[in-house]
């Protein structure tokens, strides 16, 4: 039977710009490394194809197999988090951005689904994280700035993590 | 309208009110709640909004929930360019 991912963290956002740069922004590296947290993206540009984010030593911190792409409506990957180390335990969830017009701005939607009772311990580190990182991928779609939003690391995931039984 | 009381008022950390909208039928709903957090850290802001304390069965919060965000993404891009985003609102409402 197949699995089913049920969405655990959805965040909306409108950005003024067009569903082409969004997308551009979304899929390359050259932005990635701007907005979320210095990491590059490599994205295979076909259903089934390889997905990663590099840190910037070059290893590999999240990776994945592309699910949906369907540019510049949807991209979806499965996300497996390599590194922290111990993060390996987690089960891969899955991310999945839809790019929607709205007039003349468009609205980003960032859906991440688990297949797992993932409690909400665990899923406080993308709640964190994702307003940071799309707050930054709009500011630097609309006014060519990223501001370098300092996050601690997500202290009560990582314990969640520590004392997940696998 | 949308009317309230402000119940926190501490600039420039904390602002609370009452949310309580006058037309639709929702007049006779208790008034919910709605509180913003500001922290600064290196000149950056962290706005987090929460809409809460609801009446059970509430007919306003379906007709607020995806309202939010485009009211946080609007006020973001006008601080940071000086320009809210082109007019998108399709929800209805304010429509009526």
């Amino acid at each position: 039977m197949a699995v089913e991912f049920k969405p655990k963290t959805i965040y909306v956002i409108y950005i003024a710009a067009t569903s082409e740069k969004v997308w551009q922004a979304l899929t390359s590296s050259e932005f990635t490394r701007k907005y979320f947290w210095e990491r590059a993206i490599e994205v295979e540009p076909k259903r089934g194809g390889a997905f990663k984010l590099r840190l910037p030593d070059g290893s590999v911190n999240v990776y994945g197999e592309v699910l949906e792409y369907d540019p510049p409506h949807r991209l979806s990957v499965s996300w497996q988090v390599a590194r922290p180390e111990e993060f390996r335990k987690l089960p891969a969830c899955r991310v999945t951005y839809d790019i929607a017009p709205a007039g003349d701005a468009v609205r980003l939607t960032m859906t991440e689904s688990h297949s797992w009772e993932v409690p909400d311990a665990i899923l406080s580190g993308g709640r964190m994280g994702w307003p940071a990182i799309l707050s930054a991928l709009k500011s630097l779609l609309e006014t060519g700035k990223v501001p370098a939003i300092k996050m601690e690391p997500p202290k009560e995931m990582i314990e969640a993590i520590r004392n997940l039984k696998t | 309208m949308d009317t309230g009381k402000v119940l926190e008022y501490d600039l420039p950390r904390r602002l609370s009110y009452s949310f309580h909208p006058e037309h639709d039928g929702l007049e006779n709903e208790r008034p919910s709640r709605v509180t913003f957090n500001l922290g600064e850290i290196n000149r950056q802001v962290k706005l987090t909004v929460t809409h809460h304390d609801f009446a059970e069965g509430s007919k306003v919060l379906p007709k607020i929930r995806t309202g939010w965000q485009s009211v946080l993404s609007n006020l973001k891009s006008l601080i940071e360019t000086g320009k809210e985003l082109p007019p998108f609102w399709t929800g209805d409402y304010d429509k009526k």
